[in-house]
């Protein structure tokens, strides 16, 4: 709990996807449906992945929640090694060129500035470990995790399930945890569903943000950063 | 404070000034425990090593040769340096020997001294290909184990550590106990009995009546007459010489199949999946009929693989283990049959080294247990499905890093290895099938039609030889990748708890994936997979040669009388002299 004087540790939230990497819920998906054990389960799994992709755009625009459960069902009956080396696979092919200077330029000024960096992520915990550790300095990252059984994932993701509404929630819980002054903390973001958390903290900034983030930005007074055009 | 473990052994002072006999040193287990022993149990007394001179050179100069070129004593010599061939002539004694011929092929006065001095004699040796001729089977796994009992029972006070393996228990389903059942049969046919003796003496009756038949006259007329036929369809003009020549062979060849043949035979009738196991466990029970008489504990590993940690990570030299079938995994065929959900049951050489050591102490401290299962299924279980996805995806690591064609890197890497039931339309059976049918279409054409298509015919030849080779590879497989389900109970070693942590037992620390993809799989691919594809491993040697000195005349050369055995009962412990394959002992550790 915090010490109540005025020292509080604040923290500098980052939405990874947009504003540390270009890649989501769903790219992740198709690379770990394609890496499936035989031809069999990965026509199925991609079948089922590309059924997905739409709606996870229209739910995607509202609150993720139930968009990145979807995504991830076709993990379901995967091995937990495959997961972890496609995982690594995944960070090596694809993420790993397409992590954001600008936003690692903004991960350093919130360091310097005396912030706690935090990563907030719909990914699953064995992409974002890589990520991690590729970025350094990274105090904490809270991501999706998948429900394990017998070695196989179930499908299904473990609550809190990052990306929804909740986030806020779950904000409010981590400041009292960690002790941080959400007042003085600040939350970068780059997607409508992720308003809600930058609300609940004393500085937000839009990083690359999509149609309804923009408009919430320029209504809201927070400052927009487009690195990334 | 705290109660001291009464289970807690120290290792240094158990083996202080002891005297070890091991056999089978110069194999992948025997190795592994002689680098240990040296490096970590410097009180050892003395520590022979019983090896078997081959033409022209004696044991000492291949043990110098193992010890300066064999990858597994790079730690040795990292630590010793130069000072190693001293400290071998210290503590090393390298016997001429042959484990099977009575009195392991040693000069009575070196028995003598062996039987005044020795404590404990670990015994390594063995033959551990699954399907091997009967004969050399028989002398090297029974035969073998039965002149070392004899030692030891001759000996002032030496006790034995029997080295099996966990599938003695043969065709089983379940848990396996650490304890050993006289007279073990997995199974007995109804209204029949088992009895080790009586069936070592009626294989041995029968491998000598097939090796009778193939060596009579009418058999070889009968070959030369169908390798004459063979030929004449293919050649013309001088053909003599090529037909003795081809019919010496298909003899030698033949005889070798039925020897094969008849042990598998008889190991499937008792329950065995193989001649190996079914030897292992002969011995086992013949030992144990000694139990009274000589101080004995058996050690059961399962599958030997690499080393987790000592010499090296990935270190391994196994060619029985997963190696052949993690080798078919990586190529284009990709049907295995197997049940994903059954055990499989490895355990990494130095953690069955340790377990040696351990045990071995305890057998000297009289607190042994009569078993010991060096097994991980019981306490960090592994399934069959999930080590052959780790095989799959350590194969497309590698394909997809250092793949030498685009073909390799995009699609061998993703070229998935599959378990299936036996009966998949795919399996190996069916696919020979086909090809046996190409083959007898092809035997149908007119001659002058068949000389055009040699090419096709030859291609045709070759796949099918190579499904051939599958074909047997999966079916010694099948046994313990589909057929059974041993769980073994693994316990007994826990009773003596080394107080050097660094020796200590413990396979429940293992994390399976990290030991398949960036151990196990590395070393099969460094160590073993050349030698499947006909190519030498990478070499080594150490930058100090290890030169012994010439060994002392022996002191006590005046000829006495060798003691005798106790006598035993009818029928009991004593092998024919091997006549054929004697020279087959000592291939390799259990």
């Amino acid at each position: 709990m915090s010490s109540g004087n005025g020292s509080r540790v604040t923290a500098a939230f980052f939405r990874v996807e947009g504003t540390l990497v270009r890649r989501g819920a769903i790219s992740a998906a198709a690379y770990f449906a394609a890496g499936g054990a035989g031809f069999a389960e990965r026509a199925f799994k991609l079948g089922q992945v590309a059924l997905t992709a739409p709606v996870y755009s229209l739910l995607g625009q509202n609150d993720r929640t139930l968009a990145n459960r979807l995504a991830y069902l076709p993990l379901r009956n995967m091995g937990e090694d495959r997961i972890a080396e496609l995982a690594e696979e995944y960070f090596e092919d694809i993420l790993r060129e397409r992590v954001l200077e600008g936003g690692v330029e903004l991960m350093r000024q919130a360091r310097r500035g005396g912030h706690r960096v935090v990563l907030l992520s719909d990914g699953l915990e064995q992409v974002m470990q890589p990520l991690v550790t590729h970025l350094r300095r990274v105090d904490d990252c809270v991501c999706n995790r998948l429900e394990l059984r017998d070695g196989r994932a179930t499908g299904k993701l473990l609550d809190p399930v990052i990306g929804g509404h909740d986030s806020a929630r779950w904000a409010r819980r981590y400041a009292e945890e960690h002790g941080i002054d959400l007042a003085g903390s600040v939350v970068y973001a780059a997607h409508g569903p992720d308003m809600l958390l930058m609300s609940s903290v004393g500085e937000a900034c839009a990083v690359n943000p999509d149609f309804t983030l923009r408009r919430a930005a320029r209504e809201s007074d927070w400052p927009i950063v487009d690195y990334d055009v | 404070m705290s109660e001291p473990n009464s289970n807690a052994i120290s290792l240094r002072e158990s083996y202080a000034g002891k005297h070890v006999l091991i056999t089978g040193a110069s194999g992948f287990l025997g190795k592994v425990w002689l680098g240990l022993m040296l490096e970590r149990i410097e009180e050892i007394g003395r520590i022979y090593v019983l090896l078997r001179p081959r033409a022209l050179v004696p044991a000492q100069k291949r043990f110098e040769k193992m010890m300066t070129t064999s990858p597994a004593m790079r730690t040795l010599h990292e630590r010793f340096g130069s000072g190693l061939s001293q400290l071998l002539d210290d503590k090393v004694e390298v016997l001429d020997g042959e484990l099977s011929e009575p009195g392991l092929g040693l000069p009575d006065v070196t028995q003598r001294r062996l039987m005044r001095d020795l404590d404990l004699i670990v015994h390594c040796a063995g033959l551990v290909d699954f399907n091997p001729d009967l004969r050399k089977a028989i002398a090297s796994n029974v035969d073998a184990t039965m002149y070392v009992a004899d030692m030891v029972e001759r000996s002032d006070h030496a006790a034995l550590l029997h080295i099996s393996t966990c599938y003695v228990a043969g065709s089983r389903y379940g848990q396996v106990r650490e304890d050993v059942i006289p007279e073990y049969a997995p199974e007995v046919p109804e209204g029949e009995t088992f009895d080790a003796m009586a069936e070592i003496e009626e294989a041995r009756a029968a491998a000598e009546a097939i090796r009778a038949k193939h060596e009579s006259a009418e058999h070889r007329d009968a070959v030369q007459a169908e390798v004459a036929e063979i030929v004449s369809k293919r050649r013309s003009g001088e053909r003599s010489r090529l037909i003795r020549s081809m019919t010496r062979r298909r003899l030698r060849e033949d005889l070798k199949q039925a020897l094969v043949d008849e042990g598998m035979e008889r190991a499937k009738r008792w329950g065995w999946p193989n001649t190996y196991t079914y030897t292992k466990s002969i011995a086992e029970s013949l030992l144990w009929r000694r139990r009274d008489r000589i101080r004995v504990s058996i050690l059961r590993p399962s599958i030997v693989e690499s080393a987790v940690s000592y010499p090296f990570p990935g270190w391994n030299e196994s060619f029985n283990g997963s190696a052949p079938l993690a080798y078919v995994m990586g190529t284009w065929f990709r049907i295995v049959p197997a049940n994903p959900d059954a055990p499989f049951d490895v355990i990494p050489v130095d953690m069955v080294a340790k377990a040696m050591i351990i045990s071995g102490a305890a057998v000297i401290e009289e607190r042994h247990a009569p078993v010991y299962h060096i097994a991980s299924s019981d306490r960090n279980r592994i399934s069959v499905g999930r080590a052959a996805d780790l095989i799959v995806l350590a194969h497309r690591r590698h394909y997809r890093a250092r793949g030498r064609s685009r073909s390799e890197r995009v699609f061998k890497s993703r070229w998935d290895a599959v378990l299936t039931e036996p009966e998949d339309a795919m399996a190996v059976d069916r696919n020979r099938a086909v090809v046996q049918g190409v083959l007898e279409g092809l035997d149908l054409l007119p001659d002058k039609w068949l000389t055009k298509a040699r090419k096709l015919v030859d291609r045709t030849e070759r796949t099918d030889k190579r499904l051939a080779e599958l074909e047997n590879l999966v079916g010694l497989y099948k046994p313990f990748m589909y057929d059974c389900f041993y769980v073994f109970e693994s316990n007994a070693i826990d009773r003596t708890v080394p107080e050097e942590t660094s020796l200590q037992f413990a396979p429940e620390k293992l994390d399976w994936r990290r030991y398949w993809l960036d151990v196990h799989m590395p070393g099969l691919r460094r160590w073993a997979f050349p030698l499947i594809d006909g190519k030498r491993p990478e070499r080594w040697r150490a930058p100090h040669p290890v030169r012994l000195s010439a060994l002392p005349p022996p002191p006590d050369a005046t000829p006495e009388p060798l003691p005798k055995p106790a006598a035993k009962p009818q029928g009991e412990d004593k092998p024919a002299s091997a006549k054929s394959g004697s020279r087959a002992a000592q291939a390799s550790e259990g």
